[in-house]
C-alpha cells in the first residue's frame, strides 16, 4: 500500500451558466485517475481509479415532486449512469467509445428549453429576494445607522439579489449563443 | 427505427419532447405497458395529435411535390 490517499473531497460551487465547464472538469478528473464517487451539495468526492475517457453531463431535471421514474428510465435506456443530484441538477456519465462523445441534448432547442427553466426558477428567487429587500432598504434610509439593525442579513440579501440577477444575465447570453449556433445543430446526423 | 438511424435523440431531448407533446395534448399515456418493463410507458396520439400529424404530412408532401417539380424543370432527377 502506498501512502497516497485513495479518495478526495473537493469543495466546488456549481454555476448554472458554467454547466458545460463543469462537465469538462469532471471528465478531466476521470482522465487523471479520479473517478467521481459522490455528488455533494457543496462539491464532489472522488476515488482513485484507472484513468478513463468518460463523458459527464448535467441536466436540469424535473421537480422532485413529479414522477421522475420515466425521466431516469430514459437516461438508463440510453446507457447513461446516474451519478448524483445537486439541487435540481442531475449528473450522468457514459463511457466514451471510439472517440464518440455521447450527448443527452441532441439539439440546441432542448438545451435552450433547459436554460429557460433555470432562468424561470432564478427569476422567482430574485423576485422573492427583491420584495424582501427593497422595503427594508426604504425603511433603513430613515434610520440613523446606514445599514440598519441587522446589517449582515441585508448584505446577504443584497448579494443574493446580485447573484441571481448576474446568473440570469449569464444564462441569457448562453441562450443567445446557442441560438446563433443553432445552424450547426447536431440533431440530424448524416448517415 | 423509423428514421433508419438518421436521427439520434438524446434522453434529455427526448424527455423534453414528450413533455411538450403531452402538454400540447398531442399525445397521451395509453396505459399499456411494454412487456418485461413496468417502467417504460407507451404513448398514443390523441385525436388532435392525429389531425396535426396528417396536416403536417400533407404540408410536407406538397413541399416535396413543389421541390420535385422545380428539380425536374431544371433538368434533375432523370
Amino acid at each position: 500500500m502506498s501512502g497516497e490517499k485513495s479518495t478526495k473531497t473537493v469543495v466546488r460551487m456549481l454555476m448554472a451558466w458554467n454547466d458545460q465547464k463543469e462537465e469538462r472538469w469532471l471528465a478531466e478528473q476521470e482522465r487523471s485517475g479520479w473517478h467521481l464517487k459522490a455528488v455533494r451539495c457543496f462539491g464532489y468526492t472522488f476515488e482513485r481509479a484507472a484513468p478513463a475517457e468518460v463523458a459527464y453531463r448535467l441536466d436540469f431535471g424535473p421537480s422532485r415532486f413529479s414522477d421522475r421514474s420515466e425521466y431516469f428510465g430514459l437516461f438508463q435506456d440510453a446507457g447513461w449512469e446516474h451519478v448524483g443530484t445537486r439541487g435540481l441538477w442531475q449528473y450522468f456519465r457514459k463511457a466514451v467509445v471510439d472517440g464518440q462523445v455521447p450527448e443527452i441534448h441532441t439539439d440546441a432547442q432542448s438545451r435552450i428549453a433547459m436554460y429557460r427553466r433555470v432562468i424561470a426558477i432564478m427569476a422567482v428567487m430574485l423576485g422573492v429576494m427583491v420584495t424582501q429587500t427593497v422595503p427594508r432598504l426604504a425603511m433603513e434610509r430613515q434610520s440613523v445607522s446606514s445599514l440598519g439593525r441587522y446589517p449582515a442579513i441585508l448584505v446577504i440579501q443584497l448579494s443574493l439579489v446580485a447573484i441571481f440577477a448576474y446568473g440570469i444575465v449569464r444564462l441569457l447570453l448562453v441562450i443567445s449563443r446557442l441560438r446563433r449556433s443553432a445552424g450547426s445543430d447536431t440533431a440530424l446526423k448524416q448517415p | 427505427m423509423v428514421s433508419g438511424g438518421r436521427v439520434r435523440l438524446g434522453p434529455g431531448t427526448l424527455y423534453g419532447a414528450l413533455t411538450n407533446l403531452l402538454s400540447q395534448k398531442l399525445i397521451r399515456r395509453s396505459g399499456e405497458t411494454v412487456a418485461g418493463s413496468d417502467r417504460r410507458k407507451v404513448y398514443a396520439l390523441t385525436p388532435l395529435g392525429e389531425k396535426v400529424l396528417i396536416l403536417e404530412g400533407e404540408r410536407l408532401a406538397s413541399l416535396s411535390r413543389l421541390a420535385s417539380d422545380v428539380t425536374k424543370r431544371l433538368g434533375g432527377m432523370q
